[in-house]
């Protein structure tokens, strides 16, 4: 396989032989169309102008003697012929001579038309342009008016010169080249780096960069390869701290019901702290359960790209989403108000749109004091519907709120275990309101509580 | 449709082949003149008062012909491998020679009863009989052409060659070879003389009618013609010789003295006496020229390129 370079350079070398070929072609067709063309009608016009010489009758000697005179002063070769042997005049008996005219000439000037030839001709040994004018009296050819101009081809006149034009042509096309092997290497030095930075990324060095010198394709073609080095370097690292985070949060409960387990079997714990035991071992499995679930949601929010979206009254999916929370803020002793527009219809996945909401209800009692309130309300706003999950918990610092979409992203990392959420939570929101292809937010102050807030899309009524 | 369509086609194609009889017939009491054309072949029949009688649109590429007795033509040509003999009464064809390429000359002689045909492919002379069936041939020298039969000899001129060919002209045994000019062309027997023509050879037109002793061969005094002297006329103790070089018709004495001369047609090739008439014919024009030998009378044009003049007269 040869070289982008070398085929290019192939490329640029052929336009040039083609052009001088070309350029060959076109001088030798302007050199016959005008030049030859031209000559030839300036023949038959000397040639017609000197028949008026011509009185009718036998060709006489003045008239042939008027013609040389011409001749001898004129750049154009004429003579006149009166000899029927050179007029083909035996024609019907085989005689073995080349005539000045053949059989078929001597038809067309018997008719008194001019004939035109191009080409070698044997008596003058030599490329002519030739004109026979026909001198016709009375039906008989008694002479003709030969005119001929020597014909030579451009290759004729520069045949002295030949050597000199070819190595001109040669060193030309080489110089040519030479330049063309620079250019294309200053062309391709960039992409030669690119090249290098793509072999690097592909041996996993995500931290390789492209020096971007210019603004042509080639530089926007580095920029974009800076860019997606980037992100392949975040997701990379993502990727690195995810699967940290997994093995972290699997290993504790796990390492509790390893711990305690032993113990049990080994007779380790007082009879009398064996149920308590138990229940911990119990509550750590729970944990790794719902961890285990939540990932395994996650995953298939993550995989989803086509869900079943069809016409949902947004308020009873609301009321049904606040009643499988009702339990667990009763535990906390909170009150979950739901107010909603009873006319807004979403295009929604039910069992979807119940687990967004359901994860943010589940949030918003985790981080809240027992006894306060969890609103949940539902309006329109354009073309969407708006949907808030409102709380007065401890909220999120400013610094924070950017990443807790990402998976097991911790405020306060202390927490984890007690607050008993996974980190999963609003990784799994983000995905599923992606699918649905809507929008969401978050605002929180520190102290006073969080606000989020979706943006649904309405369902589009056809009538509408 | 399309099969019968193409019967159809297949017969009348077979039909045009063997239409060699679709000439006009020639009346046989009546005396004419023929014109052989050949640039496009045809030959014209025109009676004594100029009037012509038929036209036959020759089908082939003949070069010349000749007329064998008072109703039969044989027409040949030099590019054709056979000569075909045709009845002027009914227009059709008679009988075929199979002659080979090369044929250059007919000749028919009343006395011997003998077509004698010259071939420049195998240079022979070859005799046949009015039902076109071969009696002899012989060797000649390199292309003959002109033939005369004077006596019991056959002259035969041989133009690429510069000797002429006597011949016995019933048995074609060859007697002598003498010594012409090369390009020589057209015969005529004048007071045991032998004329002959020619048209020079390379760029040289020739000028000149050689005259030899009929029965040495030897050289005689040239009468000068200028240019390029080819046919002869006997007619009336006067000979008329044609220049086709200055179209001209020379008017001589048997001593070859010139009576008269004309510029007659253009480019002529051949001559005849008809009716009283001296009749030329121009080649380049078209035309046939009556005269009285001296002054054109009359013209009339006939088909592209006439050649030859046959003459049938009672």
């Amino acid at each position: 396989m040869k070289k982008l370079s070398t085929k290019i350079w192939l490329l640029v070398v052929s336009f040039l032989v083609f052009t001088v070929l070309f350029m060959y072609a076109l001088t030798n067709f302007l050199y016959e169309r005008l030049y030859v063309q031209d000559t030839k009608q300036s023949m038959i016009e000397v040639g017609t102008k000197l028949t008026g010489m011509y009185e009718g009758g036998k060709v006489k000697d003045d008239f042939v003697e008027a013609v040389d005179r011409y001749n001898m002063y004129s750049n154009i070769n004429v003579f006149a012929v009166r000899n029927p042997r050179e007029l083909s005049a035996c024609v019907p008996f085989d005689i073995e001579y080349d005539t000045l005219i053949g059989p078929e000439e001597r038809q067309q000037l018997l008719q008194g038309n001019t004939v035109t030839k191009q080409g070698y001709e044997k008596r003058f040994d030599r490329q002519l342009i030739s004109v026979v004018v026909p001198l016709v009296d009375n039906e008989r050819l008694e002479g003709i008016l030969y005119l001929y101009f020597p014909l030579e081809k451009i290759t004729e006149l520069a045949s002295k010169d030949i050597t000199l034009i070819i190595i001109a042509a040669l060193l030309f096309l080489a110089f040519m080249t030479f330049i063309t092997i620079k250019g294309i290497g200053v062309i391709m030095k960039p992409l030669k780096r690119l090249q290098k930075a793509s072999h690097d990324m592909a041996h996993g060095d995500y931290t390789t960069r492209v020096k971007v010198t210019s603004k042509d394709e080639i530089g926007q073609l580095s920029q974009t390869f800076n860019e997606m080095a980037t992100s392949i370097q975040k997701s990379d690292e993502q990727q690195k701290e995810f699967l940290a985070n997994v093995s972290h949060e699997l290993r504790t409960p796990i390492s509790y019901i390893k711990g305690y387990s032993e113990a049990l079997a080994n007779g380790l714990i007082p009879k009398e702290d064996c149920d308590e035991k138990l229940g911990l071992i119990a509550r750590e499995a729970e944990r790794m359960e719902k961890l285990t679930t939540e990932l395994l949601q996650l995953s298939r929010a993550e995989q989803i790209e086509k869900i079943e979206l069809m016409p949902l009254v947004l308020a009873e999916s609301l009321r049904e989403a606040t009643a499988l929370a009702e339990q667990r803020a009763q535990v906390k002793q909170m009150r979950l108000v739901v107010e909603a527009d009873e006319e807004l219809i979403v295009e929604a996945d039910e069992e979807k749109l119940k687990q967004i909401v359901v994860n943010l209800i589940e949030n918003a009692i985790r981080y809240s004091d027992a006894g306060t309130t969890v609103f949940v309300s539902a309006c329109r706003e354009g073309k969407t519907a708006k949907l808030q999950v409102k709380d007065y918990g401890i909220g999120i610092p400013a610094k924070d709120l950017p990443h807790v979409s990402e998976r097991f992203y911790r405020v306060n990392k202390a927490r984890s275990r007690s607050d008993g959420g996974s980190g999963l939570g609003l990784s799994i929101v983000d995905q599923l309101i992606k699918v649905h292809h809507g929008s969401w937010k978050i605002d929180s102050i520190v102290g006073k509580g969080t606000t989020v807030t979706l943006y649904l899309p309405l369902y589009a009524f056809e009538d509408m | 449709m399309r099969f019968k369509l193409l019967g159809i086609m297949f017969l009348s194609s077979l039909l045009v082949a063997c239409n060699h009889s679709a000439y006009s017939e020639i009346d046989t009491q009546t005396d004419f003149i023929a014109s052989v054309n050949i640039q496009e072949p045809s030959i014209d029949f025109i009676d004594s008062k100029g009037k012509q009688l038929a036209v036959w649109p020759l089908a082939e590429a003949y070069s010349g012909a000749t007329l064998i007795g008072d109703d039969r033509i044989l027409l040949y040509g030099h590019d054709l491998e056979h000569a075909d003999i045709f009845q002027l009464s009914t227009g059709k064809r008679v009988t075929e020679i199979e002659t080979g390429e090369g044929t250059t000359n007919a000749l028919y002689d009343e006395q011997t009863k003998l077509v004698y045909l010259a071939n420049s492919w195998a240079n022979t002379v070859s005799a046949y009989d009015e039902n076109g069936q071969e009696r002899s041939t012989q060797k000649v020298g390199k292309y003959p052409m002109s033939m005369i039969r004077y006596n019991h000899q056959l002259f035969v001129v041989n133009f690429k060659d510069t000797m002429l060919s006597v011949l016995d002209a019933k048995t074609l045994q060859k007697q002598h070879e003498w010594k012409i000019p090369a390009s020589s062309n057209g015969l005529v027997v004048v007071n045991n003389e032998l004329w002959i023509g020619g048209h020079g050879s390379g760029s040289t037109p020739n000028d000149n009618v050689v005259r030899l002793n009929i029965k040495t061969g030897d050289m005689l005094k040239k009468v000068k013609l200028p240019m390029m002297p080819i046919a002869f006329l006997k007619d009336n103790n006067a000979i008329y010789v044609l220049s086709h070089g200055e179209n001209v018709l020379h008017k001589l004495d048997t001593d070859g003295k010139e009576i008269s001369s004309k510029e007659v047609g253009a480019n002529p090739f051949t001559l005849a006496s008809f009716s009283g008439h001296i009749i030329v014919a121009g080649y380049d024009d078209h035309k046939i020229y009556w005269t009285n030998g001296t002054e054109v009378e009359r013209s009339q044009t006939v088909g592209t390129g006439p050649f030859q003049l046959l003459v049938r007269e009672k």
